[in-house]
């Protein structure tokens, strides 16, 4: 029995938590916490842009584009986001036009392609969004205005668009922490971010829980940050809600 | 032309094969996740409305954790913990077992994971979703607590619960794609292979992107059939849940 013991015995010894191993990387967890906070800011305005082109596009009268509009939703919503990463930095590498055009930077630039699939996919969900925040603005508001003679653009200027931001808030700051989420498949082709630390770091010490749970730390402070300024942007929102 | 259709074919130069395995495996993966990753789920928020504070804050914190890290994170944790769990239990038995978990097993236990943390918050706040008073007249009725679970709760569970599971399914199907980095061959990997071996980017990319929307229709259409049979008995779907609020 003694024998079997002391042969269990390593066995609990590699369960204690040994941190050190992030205390000594914690520039290297600042550096990947840097990365992925670029990735995340920059597919964010990317998103936004490509979302509001989407929603603009899918409004309009001529019928091939309400058609483009809802095949892109369904393309980048119903596939994996590591088949469109993976389609952009290692598929359009080969197509010449791309290869040595304009667009070169996007095969090149490993960043560059991981914020180009980011942007087009999290603008696929946000139009979602946007689109549906505006479907719940009560008709008789936009009627009313129409009535009182205001033009198309003053409608949604002043009277659906900030009604629909308010609808529409809460289901962007979910998109958003999706975002953040989205942001680790990146280090599949070579971005070092935050979880392409956490590989390099688990490979190098085996300390996997360790690491796991410092990383995963950083990541909920993300959510926390998303989630905190997303209500404080409502509340701000809702100023005249208010009980004085 | 002919060149490129017969490189997608059964030829001998044909990927057709290799893509069906893959297909096969990714299916085998999602599903398995998604049927052990809802059981974890439903346990896990059985668990959380039973128990007292303290056996619910383990809860929280693994849904929390589990659902604000990606999946990606989650798949390398099971990777290289498992490889060092089980290098521990081989030692533990002085080498005369060998332990080792294949990568399909850690692609399923790092999905279940994550499916169990987000199926749970579903079958929580489906819960939640049953009127209170349906409850107190099975109690009133005098059904013991099993039967008005079963007879009262459950049915009506389900109506609430499965657009969100629905939704959960899909992003596990997409999530399997993910197990491909730790050289599982399932469809993203095959077709990234096919991809660069072909040299034909579009023609492999986009078949694996038309196989996983095919997939994704299909649960789709599943879902609106059972949700179509679970709600039979509520009035024509005046507060259903995909309608989002009830119309004033």
């Amino acid at each position: 029995m003694g024998g079997a013991i002391s042969e269990i015995a390593p066995f609990r010894k590699s369960f204690n938590m040994n941190f050190e191993i992030v205390w000594q990387n914690l520039p290297l967890l600042a550096q990947g916490a840097l990365t992925t906070a670029k990735l995340v800011g920059l597919s964010m305005l990317f998103g936004l842009a490509v979302a509001v082109a989407l929603v603009l596009l899918g409004s309009m009268r001529f019928l091939p584009f309400r058609i483009f509009v809802r095949a892109y939703v369904i393309l980048f919503r119903g596939t994996p986001l590591l088949l469109q990463m993976f389609f952009i930095y290692y598929g359009l590498a080969f197509v010449p036009f791309i290869r040595h055009g304009f667009l070169s930077f996007i095969v090149h630039d490993a960043t560059a392609s991981a914020v180009t699939a980011l942007a087009l996919n999290t603008g696929a969900y946000t139009s979602e969004i946007i689109r549906g925040a505006f479907l719940a603005v009560p008709r008789e508001l936009v009627e009313a205005a129409r009535s009182l003679g205001m033009k198309a653009t003053a409608i949604v200027l002043r009277v659906s668009g900030p009604l629909a931001l308010r609808y529409g808030l809460s289901a962007y700051g979910n998109e958003l922490t999706f975002l953040v989420k989205s942001t680790a498949l990146a280090s599949t082709i070579t971005v070092l971010e935050l979880t392409g630390i956490a590989r390099r770091l688990i490979s190098q010490s085996f300390a996997v829980v360790e690491v796991f749970l410092a990383i995963g730390l950083i990541y909920l402070v993300f959510n926390l940050v998303i989630a905190g300024g997303v209500k404080r942007l409502q509340v701000s929102l809702q100023k005249h809600d208010r009980p004085i | 032309m002919f060149e490129r259709l017969a490189s997608i074919g059964f030829g001998p130069a044909g990927w057709a094969p290799a893509l069906l395995t893959g297909l096969a495996m990714t299916l085998f993966v999602g599903l398995l996740a998604v049927v052990l990753g809802f059981s974890l789920g439903a346990l896990l928020a059985t668990l959380y409305r039973r128990g007292s504070t303290v056996t619910k804050l383990p809860i929280t914190a693994f849904v929390q954790l589990f659902r604000g890290v990606p999946e990606l994170l989650v798949i390398y944790l099971v990777f290289f913990g498992s490889g060092e769990l089980m290098a521990e239990l081989t030692r533990a038995t002085g080498g005369r077992i060998e332990f080792v978990m294949s990568g399909v097993a850690v692609g399923v236990v790092a999905l279940t994971l994550v499916l169990a943390a987000y199926s749970s918050e579903v079958f929580r706040s489906a819960f939640d979703a049953v009127p209170k008073g349906t409850i107190e007249a099975a109690v009133v009725m005098g059904m013991s607590r099993r039967k008005a679970f079963f007879r009262v709760i459950l049915p009506q569970m389900w109506r609430y619960a499965l657009p969100g599971l629905i939704n959960v399914a899909q992003s596990g199907i997409k999530d399997t794609a993910l197990i491909s980095v730790i050289a599982v061959t399932e469809l993203m990997r095959t077709s990234h292979v096919a991809a660069n071996a072909t040299h034909d980017p579009f023609l492999f990319y986009g078949s694996a992107a038309v196989i996983y929307l095919l997939i994704g229709f299909f649960i789709d259409t599943v879902g609106r059939f059972s949700e179509g049979r679970i709600a039979r008995w509520a009035a024509p779907s005046r507060k259903s849940p995909r309608s989002g609020k009830a119309s004033t």
